[in-house]
């Protein structure tokens, strides 16, 4: 028997190998998309990001809503930490010292931008057109400058505040607005009465311009206590650049306030606790920073698993049941003396090797995409440190769902009279199977023995403990025996298939 | 030896309806002999040599080869039987020689006597030049002497041969006709199915006509000229219209 089921193992094995489609969708398909998408998602995402950031907004504001917001922003910047070092910067001494294009996109430092917002408003302006070409990036000091945290903060804030929320805003006089034919109906009623309203609203939806501000005259004593004074931003949060123009606005008023709070604490000899009666106390996770990547992967993990053990293992298994009929080589085979148990097990040992080998090539290639080829910026927040005996586990994940594929393809190849008959049967097959790759997302749902038996669904949420590093040893073996009695029963079929004379020879 | 006695096979069920494939087909071929059937498509001639080579069951009846039954010992009758028909494949991936090494691992073959009888078949067939191709670069001449070589591995005491020529050009069924009369010389039982009058008349030392899964004649070909004069066409169309 062994000896029947080793030589049919090593033929199909060597034709399937040979087989320019096996190996695409068995070994290309996972080892090559995963990180050309891991890379274009990449490029799409930071070029996007950096697009966006660096992209100018259109905003209708009248003359004292502008000069308003100006003199918001300019009074965050002066008492700004940085605005000290920018005064330095400026002084007669250091303007001998340093060459102004060391400066970068900061470039030429006018003294006037400490008491004129208006030069500061128009230096800023300055700056974020060199950093839109390419002076800058725009996100923050060079990755090779070591700063201290409070000081990337202080960085970080100003790109937002002066260059994001100022220099990259283009003012617009909402008197050379012309009104659009239709009024916007979902202009909100207390701004119904206004007209430069209505006009900026059409504007907005014609994309224009991208948001319309109004800025009451209290905004300018906003540094006093007092109630809350509210700042109007027309917008549209379905327009991408007019939701960017809300997010700039916003972050402004947010840094505004941060600022305001302080002083307003401080004047009244306030602690910032004050304002934080009780809080959770921070760094009391036992999981580590790598565990709960892991976990988070761990989601999607099985959905990855569950679909390249499918994708290597359909088509061998079309190839050598639907296929060798197609061929018209089934019939020497079962004319020789080997039994059909015999044929049917090696066909199977050969689907059950590639599902595998697909899987595990796929789970490596996403390890090593999101070692060396994923973005910082998809990853970042992720300290990954998958470590050796866990690589060695999420491999072990892969054998029950390519185990039961193997079987359950098998038998659905067997029966087909094509291959293309064995492609229409499997194809809407992988809608089915790959829905218990879905289990770990659902909420509340947490790995049991009874659900450690039903196959594939048992596999996904396997994968999320294994990666959280809680190995449960005993659910993983009643993975592998219900995915393991799901393939003998498939196999079965598939010898009482190869016993059955209409199967075997229909057309 | 091949030995048929009331031999019947049913196709289909209650869904597709019934088919009488045989209906009590009785013949023997002995060593040495070439045994032509003849009959017109569905006459149930290739159901018949499925059964003989233990692809298909019986309904009824018996089937026997060199003494073992089909039904009862089908493992041991495939291991004396060598089958060939114009349409079976070979595997276009695998070179001759692996499909060689293949099937001659199936049939028990191993190691140096594997390999001993693989080059003896090459240089009887002639296929030393493209028995390390890939049987899908090879022209249908060249195939069918791999697929020849593939159904003689294990050296067959018997031979089972369905319209072995039919669709070959003249150059290919020429070498087949050649073989089974090889085969014939070599004391082997050849068992024989072909529309081709001039191969029967080559060929064959007796024939059973079939029609609708019942002989219709069984005897020597010169008996057949005999009766119906030279004419293999003319007799066969005869028979069969006696018997329809």
């Amino acid at each position: 028997m062994l000896a029947g089921v080793w030589t049919i193992y090593r033929k199909e094995l060597v034709d399937t190998l040979r087989d320019r489609k096996t190996l695409i969708f068995m070994l290309l398909i996972p080892t090559l998309a995963i990180p050309a998408m891991f890379a274009a998602l990449e490029k799409i995402v930071s070029s996007s990001t950096q697009k966006q950031a660096l992209e100018r907004v259109r905003i209708a504001a009248d003359e004292p809503s502008r000069a308003r917001y100006r003199q918001l922003v300019h009074a965050w910047f002066l008492q700004s930490p940085l605005a000290d070092g920018l005064r330095i910067a400026t002084s007669p001494v250091m303007r001998s010292l340093i060459d102004p294009a060391q400066l970068g996109a900061l470039g030429e430092i006018p003294p006037e931008i400490f008491t004129d917002p208006a030069v500061f408003a128009a230096w800023t302006r300055a700056a974020a057109a060199k950093a839109r070409e390419g002076v800058d990036s725009g996100e923050g000091p060079p990755a090779d400058v070591h700063l201290p945290p409070e000081m990337v903060h202080e960085v970080v804030a100003f790109y937002e505040v002066a260059f994001k929320g100022l220099g990259l805003i283009e003012f617009v006089d909402p008197g050379s607005l012309t009104m659009s034919a239709a009024p916007v109906e979902t202009l909100p009623r207390a701004l119904a009465g206004d007209a430069p309203a209505r006009a900026a609203a059409s504007a907005i939806k014609a994309k224009t311009i991208h948001g319309y501000l109004i800025a009451p005259e209290q905004a300018a004593e906003a540094a006093r206590a007092g109630p809350t004074v509210e700042l109007t931003l027309l917008h549209d949060s379905t327009l991408r650049l007019s939701e960017e123009a809300r997010r700039r606005v916003q972050t402004v008023l947010e840094r505004v306030n941060e600022r305001l709070v302080q002083a307003r604490l401080r004047a009244r000899d306030l602690d910032r606790d004050f304002l934080t009666p009780l809080r959770m106390r921070d760094g009391m996770d036992l999981a580590t920073e790598s565990q709960i990547a892991l976990s988070y992967i761990g989601g999607i993990l099985p959905y990855f698993v569950i679909a390249f053990a499918f994708l290597g293992g359909m088509y061998p298994a079309i190839d050598l049941g639907a296929g060798e009929k197609e061929r018209n080589t089934l019939e020497t085979l079962i004319l020789s003396p080997s039994t059909r148990a015999e044929i049917a097990i090696g066909k199977f040992l050969v689907i059950t090797t590639t599902a595998l080998t697909a899987a595990v090539a796929g789970l490596a290639s996403i390890a090593i995409s999101v070692r060396y080829v994923a973005p910082p910026a998809l990853l970042r927040n992720f300290d990954l440190n998958i470590e050796p005996a866990t690589a060695v586990m999420i491999g072990l994940l892969a054998i029950p769902p390519a185990v039961a594929f193997a079987g359950l393809f098998l038998a659905i190849s067997i029966y087909a009279r094509s291959f293309k008959e064995a492609q229409n049967y499997m194809a809407p097959l992988q809608f089915v199977l790959i829905l218990p790759a879905l289990a770990p997302m659902l909420p509340g749902l947490e790995l049991n023995w009874k659900m450690a038996l039903i196959p594939l669904v048992n596999v996904s949420m396997l994968s999320k403990d294994f990666l959280k590093g809680d190995t449960h040893w005993g659910y993983y073996a009643l993975t592998l025996f219900s995915c393991g009695v799901l393939a003998a029963g498939c196999v079965a079929y598939a010898v009482r298939q190869f016993h059955r004379e209409d199967v075997l020879f229909r057309s | 030896m091949i030995e048929i006695t009331d031999l019947c096979k049913t196709y289909g069920g209650w869904r597709r309806g019934r088919v009488e494939a045989l209906r009590g087909l009785s013949f023997a071929c002995r060593p040495g002999e070439v045994f032509g059937l003849l009959g017109p498509n569905g006459a149930g001639k290739t159901t018949a040599l499925r059964i003989i080579s233990t692809a298909l069951r019986p309904t009824s009846g018996r089937a026997v080869v060199l003494g073992l039954d089909v039904t009862r010992q089908p493992r041991e009758v495939r291991r004396q039987v060598g089958f060939l028909s114009a349409n079976t494949g070979l595997y276009g991936r695998l070179s001759a020689r692996e499909v060689l090494t293949y099937f001659g691992r199936l049939f028990g073959l191993q190691g140096p006597a594997l390999r001993a009888r693989i080059d003896q078949l090459s240089q009887v067939f002639g296929m030393a030049e493209f028995l390390d191709r890939r049987c899908e670069k090879l022209s249908t001449g060249m195939r069918q002497k791999v697929n020849i070589a593939r159904t003689v591995i294990h050296s067959p005491p018997v031979m089972v041969f369905d319209e072995p020529t039919s669709g070959l050009d003249v150059l290919t069924s020429r070498a087949i006709v050649r073989f089974i009369r090889q085969c014939k010389h070599e004391q082997r039982t050849v068992l024989f199915s072909t529309h081709i009058m001039a191969e029967v008349q080559t060929l064959c030392d007796r024939v059973g006509i079939i029609h609708e899964g019942r002989l219709h004649y069984c005897g020597t070909t010169a008996e057949l000229r005999a009766r119906y004069g030279d004419d293999l066409d003319e007799a066969f169309v005869q028979i069969v219209g006696e018997a329809a």
